[in-house]
C-alpha cells in the first residue's frame, strides 16, 4: 500500500459516492454540490494519474463553467427542493441493463490490453508534445470541434438577437 | 509493498501546505487595516486610530469581536450549505496559493501547469458564493451570486486571452519558470519584453502593456473588488451573497476575499513584474551567501504584490461601481476583442 494507492481508492470512493448523491438527491442544489465534490475528484484522479493537463482542463471547464452554469439554472428554477423523481420498475431495469453493458465494455476493455498499462510513477506529459499532437495526429477532431464550438456561439448570438426584437 | 507509507514525506507535505497560512491570516489582518487608512487619507478623514498605536490592533479586534459572536443561522435557510459554502470559498482561494512562485526555493507544488491551475481553482471560489447566496434563502443573497457567476464565467475569457499570449511568448506555463525567464534586472521584467528575444522585444512591450493592464482588469473582476463588486454591492445588495452571514463564517469570506487580492496580484506578478526577482542583482550573489537569495526573493515578491493589492484598494476608494450591462460591456466588448487582437500580433511577431 502506497500513498498513491491510498489517494486513488479515497478519490475512486469519493467519486463513487457523491456520484450516487448526485443521482438519487431530489435536492436539485445537494445534486450540484455533490457534482462538485465529483468533478474536482475526477481532476485528482488525472493529477494522480499523471495526467495534469486534462485535470486543470477538467477543473477550468467543468467547475468553473458547465457547473457554474447548472448552478445558475437551477438558480432560476421554482421547483428545487423536491423534485418528483421517477422511480418506476421499467426506468430501473433499462439503467441497470445500460449500466451492466457500459460496465462490460469497459471491464473487456481494460482488460483486453494489458500492455496498455502503465507504472504508477508516470512522468506528466509534456504540454508541448500535447500541443504537437492536436495539431498533427488529431487535426481532423480538433479542427471538427473548433467548427462545433463556432456554429455553437453563432446559434447563441442569434437565439439572444431574436428574443431582443 | 515494499514502500509503506513514509510518515516524514507525509508532514513534509502538510508543511509544505501550512505556510501560506501562516502568512494569509497576518497579511488579511493588515489589509484591512491598510484598506481603512487608505481609504481614510483618500477621503480626507482620520480612520482608526483608537486602538493600539495610530489603530494598529483595529482588525485583531473586529477579529476577535466576530469570534466571540453568535453563530446565526437563518430560519429558512439551508443549514448544510449554510455551513459549507464558505468552506469551499477558503478551499477555492487557498488551493491558489499552491502554484504562487514565492521563492525560487518555496513554491507549494511546482507543477508545470501553474499558471492554468490558479485560474481554474478560482472557480471554487465563485461556487461557493453561488452555494452561499442560495442557501442563505435571501433574495438579495441569490442575486449576488447570480451577479457573481456571470461575472467570473465572463472574465475568464479575458484571463486566457492573456495567459495564451505570454504562453505563446514563453512557452511555459510554470510560474517559477516564468519567473527564472525574468532575470534580476528590470529589463529583463515580463513588462519590458521578456529575456533573450532580441528586436522582437521592442515590438512587443506596447501590447505586453496593454495585456498587463487586461490581466489586471479581468483578475480584478474575478475576485469581485470594486469596481467590479456588484456582487456584494452594498447600496443595492445589502452585502450581496454574504448578508446573512455573521460570525466565523463570515470572517472565512472576509479571509478569502485579502487571500484572493493577494492570489490575484501574485500572478500578475509572476506574469508581468519579474515575479520573485529582485529588479537589480542580489545582495546575496554580491555578498557570497548564497543563502540570503531566497529571502531577499521573498521579498521582493511581497513587496511586489502588496504594491498592486495597495492599487486595488486606491481603486475601490476612488472608482464608482459598474452597472451590470457595463460590467458586460467592458468584456465583451472591450477586453475580449482587444486581448484576442494583442494574441494575433504576438503570434504574429514570435513566428517573424
Amino acid at each position: 500500500m502506497e500513498l498513491f494507492d491510498l489517494f486513488f481508492y479515497l478519490f475512486a470512493s469519493v467519486i463513487v459516492i457523491s456520484g450516487a448523491v448526485t443521482v438519487l438527491n431530489k435536492n436539485l442544489i445537494y445534486a450540484a454540490f455533490a457534482l462538485l465534490i465529483l468533478l474536482s475528484s475526477v481532476a485528482a484522479m488525472f493529477f494522480i494519474l499523471g495526467a495534469e493537463f486534462l485535470a486543470m482542463v477538467q477543473i477550468l471547464i467543468y467547475v468553473g463553467g458547465v457547473l457554474i452554469l447548472i448552478v445558475f439554472g437551477i438558480m432560476l428554477t421554482g421547483q428545487v427542493k423536491s423534485v418528483p423523481m421517477r422511480e418506476n420498475f421499467v426506468y430501473l431495469l433499462i439503467a441497470a441493463v445500460f449500466t451492466g453493458l457500459l460496465c462490460g465494455l469497459l471491464v473487456t476493455g481494460i482488460t483486453a490490453r494489458p500492455d496498455m498499462t502503465l507504472s504508477a510513477d508516470i512522468a506528466s506529459t509534456p504540454i508541448k508534445m500535447l500541443g504537437n499532437l492536436l495539431i498533427s495526429k488529431y487535426y481532423l477532431i480538433f479542427g471538427m470541434l473548433g467548427v462545433l464550438l463556432l456554429v455553437i456561439l453563432i446559434a447563441a448570438a442569434g437565439m439572444a438577437r431574436n428574443n431582443k426584437e | 509493498m515494499t514502500t509503506i507509507f513514509n510518515v516524514w514525506d507525509f508532514l513534509l507535505i502538510l508543511l509544505y501546505a501550512i505556510i501560506p497560512l501562516a502568512y494569509i491570516i497576518p497579511f488579511a489582518l493588515m489589509a484591512v487595516y491598510a484598506e481603512r487608512k487608505i481609504s481614510a487619507w483618500i477621503q480626507n478623514r482620520v480612520g482608526p486610530n483608537r486602538t493600539g498605536p495610530i489603530g494598529l490592533f483595529q482588525t485583531t479586534a473586529d477579529i476577535l469581536k466576530l469570534m466571540q459572536k453568535e453563530d446565526i443561522v437563518a430560519n429558512g435557510a439551508d443549514k448544510k450549505l449554510f455551513l459549507l459554502a464558505p468552506i469551499v470559498v477558503f478551499i477555492g482561494s487557498y488551493a491558489a496559493y499552491a502554484a504562487l512562485p514565492f521563492t525560487s526555493v518555496y513554491i507549494g507544488t511546482n507543477i508545470n501547469l501553474g499558471v492554468l491551475y490558479m485560474v481554474a481553482i478560482s472557480g471554487f471560489v465563485v461556487a461557493g458564493i453561488i452555494f452561499a447566496g442560495w442557501a442563505s434563502d435571501n433574495k438579495y443573497s441569490i442575486m449576488g451570486s447570480l451577479r457573481s457567476a456571470a461575472q467570473l464565467v465572463s472574465y475568464e475569457i479575458p484571463t486566457l486571452f492573456v495567459i495564451i499570449s505570454i504562453f505563446a511568448i514563453t512557452q511555459q506555463f510554470n510560474l517559477r519558470e516564468l519567473s527564472e525567464m525574468q532575470t534580476s534586472n528590470i529589463l529583463n521584467w515580463g513588462i519590458f519584453g521578456f529575456d533573450g528575444l532580441g528586436y522582437k522585444r521592442i515590438l512587443l512591450i506596447p501590447v505586453l502593456f496593454v495585456l498587463m493592464i487586461i490581466l489586471f482588469i479581468s483578475t480584478l473582476a474575478e475576485v469581485n473588488r470594486t469596481p467590479f463588486d456588484l456582487p456584494e454591492a452594498e447600496s443595492e445588495l445589502v452585502a450581496g451573497f454574504h448578508t446573512e452571514y455573521s460570525g466565523m463564517k463570515f470572517a472565512l469570506f472576509f479571509l478569502s476575499e485579502y487571500a484572493n487580492m493577494f492570489a490575484v496580484s501574485g500572478l500578475v506578478t509572476a506574469f508581468f513584474l519579474g515575479g520573485y526577482q529582485s529588479p537589480f542583482g542580489y545582495l546575496g550573489n554580491l555578498l557570497g551567501l548564497s543563502w540570503l537569495v531566497p529571502i531577499e526573493q521573498v521579498l521582493w515578491f511581497l513587496t511586489k504584490g502588496i504594491l498592486l493589492v495597495c492599487v486595488q484598494i486606491w481603486m475601490r476608494w476612488s472608482l464608482p461601481r459598474l452597472r451590470m450591462d457595463q460590467l458586460m460591456r467592458v468584456c465583451w466588448k472591450y477586453l475580449i476583442p482587444i486581448g484576442f487582437v494583442c494574441f494575433i500580433y504576438i503570434t504574429i511577431v514570435m513566428y517573424l
